[in-house]
């Protein structure tokens, strides 16, 4: 079986932190990769569909506020491509309004979650994604994969 | 000699008469005036309050101070008894108005919240109603009377130009009369439509500066959402690494240093609580709402509902009265004003003694005011209104946990929906906070006559 790849894209490098400390302590099995703005990222999902490095991840981890490249561009992006829009996107952002809600799903997103600012929640958000989208869901086969 | 007497005899009738027209004209004139002096009055007080600007301070100040010599003046000029009644019953609103005015202005030296708060009672627009209809009124009976001083001088000039033919000389007089009479009609004119071009160039500056600051509202709401979220990263920091420090090297900690990282967690809490608040209440003046039909009894039930848990918890009585009639509000504004009033009532009881919170409701005519009291510790008079504002906290948060954004959350949802607040409260035995929204009108079925169905 092939390891879960999830791309995290975060621009603060505290969040990532804390992040990759939750699935840690979550113990989620899968490759967790990062990047650190909307280019990055959009670069690391090219790379993986020429095949050139980066696989194309499982699930995708979306901080809407990001420099330059905004996450609802990312979101937009990726569900445009033909491959890459099976890929489930979920949003993680510390905003909680109704128009960026209502944007995010409009654009494609499929799940929205709020950053908790306690540790132990942005855990149960690291437990809960792993059995969700890591294990329960069924997704399409991967391009590439 | 007969010719010359009746000519003496008309002239004098038609200087009597025009005399009157004159005096007609004089109070017309004067009564555009005085409207024009308050409205300029209200304008500068509206320009001062919106800007802080002490330039507007000038119209104002210039414009109230001609309202009372103006209005002394009309007072010496009408005659007739019904009109002078109606001229002395504008004295009180006209005094009122400018008591507002001038107590507005004065609040606004100490705050823009302060002077709005007064404005929104809406008791400065009645009173301009009341003294605009009353004006008009009193002009449309003068300028009847006047009419019918037109009239009796045409007849009076008409017999004139009968007897004119007999001597070139009176012909010359009443020629340099009607001259002088006209060209004074003029100058008022022009000083009318000065006036009237003064006052719209003002209104045009207060509407665009209020323009200009709904703008601005909307940039410094747009600012505290963006700022929120930001604000929140850190904290997320915060309170992360105050916790792995634990998780990590809590054996290692001496008990002093664990108490300082639960201290660095509890403190990222509160942040957190008062950036959510701070949200919600920056959210209310951003979200689209719409007013409409609201079982206010559905919604009181549903608050208390979902606060059961709570109020359970703090050993609260509960009890609702009063037959509750359909409002027009937002049903999710009303009930997170509704929750905000009872979870007070029920917070700020005196230590040893279970919260009593009675919900009462009553119509007053087309307006229903729902009154949530208490037992409580109550509001010093002179804290009452500072309550409403944003996090305003009248305890420490260890006697009474919060943030102090619930009542000012109940104030500008209640405005909001065009509605009202308040508060009576005596300090040690208790509070009595109400709030007042229309009754709900069911709008008039298609083909029932109505107001204004009548022209078309």
């Amino acid at each position: 079986m092939n390891v879960h790849r999830v791309l995290i894209v975060e621009d603060d490098p505290d969040d990532r932190h804390m992040i990759a400390r939750a699935f840690r302590k979550a113990n989620v099995e899968a490759e967790l990769d990062f990047a650190e703005d909307g280019d990055q990222a959009l670069a690391y999902l090219d790379g993986a569909l020429r095949g050139e490095g980066a696989v194309v991840p499982t699930v995708i981890l979306l901080d809407l506020k990001l420099p330059r490249r905004s996450g609802f561009e990312v979101l937009a992006y990726v569900k445009a491509d033909g491959h890459l829009r099976r890929v489930p996107v979920v949003i993680l952002t510390s905003s909680r309004e109704s128009t960026d809600l209502a944007r995010a799903y409009d654009l494609g997103a499929n799940s929205y979650l709020v950053k908790p600012v306690r540790p132990d929640a942005l855990l149960q958000i690291a437990a809960q994604v792993d059995s969700y989208w890591l294990r329960l869901n069924e997704q399409p086969g991967h391009p590439r994969l | 000699m007969a010719s010359a007497i009746a000519l003496n005899l008309n002239l004098t009738r038609l200087n009597d008469s025009r005399a009157l027209v004159s005096r007609t004209t004089t109070i017309l004139e004067r009564t555009a005036m005085l409207q024009s002096r308050i409205r300029t009055a209200e304008a500068g007080q509206r320009g001062y309050i919106l800007t802080g600007e002490r330039r507007y301070l000038q119209p104002y100040l210039e414009a109230s101070a001609q309202v009372w010599p103006l209005f002394a003046e009309l007072r010496g000029l009408v005659l007739r008894q019904d009109l002078s009644q109606r001229l002395a019953d504008l004295e009180r609103p006209i005094r009122a108005k400018l008591d507002e005015l001038a107590q507005t202005v004065s609040l606004r030296e100490r705050g823009f919240e302060d002077a709005l708060s007064v404005v929104r009672t809406d008791v400065g627009q009645r009173l301009m109603e009341e003294i605009e209809e009353g004006l008009q009124a009193f002009s449309e009976a003068e300028r009847r009377l006047l009419e019918e001083r037109s009239q009796d001088e045409a007849r009076a000039a008409n017999s004139i130009t009968f007897v004119v033919e007999v001597t070139g000389l009176s012909a010359l007089l009443t020629a340099t009369l009607g001259i002088v009479l006209i060209a004074r009609d003029r100058s008022r004119a022009r000083v009318l439509a000065a006036e009237q071009g003064f006052r719209q160039e003002l209104e045009q500056r207060v509407e665009q500066r209020t323009a200009e600051l709904s703008e601005v509202n909307r940039e410094l709401d747009a600012f505290a959402y963006t700022i929120s979220h930001d604000l929140r990263a850190p904290l997320r920091a915060m309170h992360g690494y105050a916790d792995s420090l634990e998780e990590d090297f809590g054996p290692e900690l001496p008990p002093q240093a664990r108490g300082y990282t639960h201290r660095i967690t509890a403190a990222a809490l509160r942040m957190e609580e008062l950036i959510e608040d701070l949200l919600s209440y920056s959210r209310l003046t951003r979200v689209e709402m719409t007013l409409g039909r609201v079982d206010l009894e559905a919604v009181v039930r549903r608050t208390l509902d979902g606060l059961r848990p709570a109020l359970d918890g703090a050993g609260a009585r509960v009890e609702v009265a009063g037959p509750m009639p359909l409002v027009r509000a937002n049903a999710t504004l009303l009930g997170q004003v509704i929750e905000n009033l009872v979870t007070n009532a029920a917070k700020f009881t005196a230590p040893g003694r279970g919260p009593v919170v009675r919900i009462e409701v009553e119509t007053v005519e087309d307006r229903v005011r729902l009154a949530v009291r208490d037992e409580g510790i109550g509001i010093e008079p002179g804290h009452q209104e500072r309550i409403f504002r944003p996090f305003e906290r009248l305890h420490g948060t260890e006697a009474y946990p919060g943030t102090g954004i619930g009542l000012a959350i109940v104030r500008r949802a209640m405005e909001r929906m065009e509605g009202r607040y308040g508060v009576t409260s005596v300090p040690g035995q208790g509070s009595r906070f109400f709030i007042e929204l229309p009754a709900y009108a069911e709008p008039s079925r298609p083909g029932a006559p109505s107001a204004a169905g009548g022209a078309s």
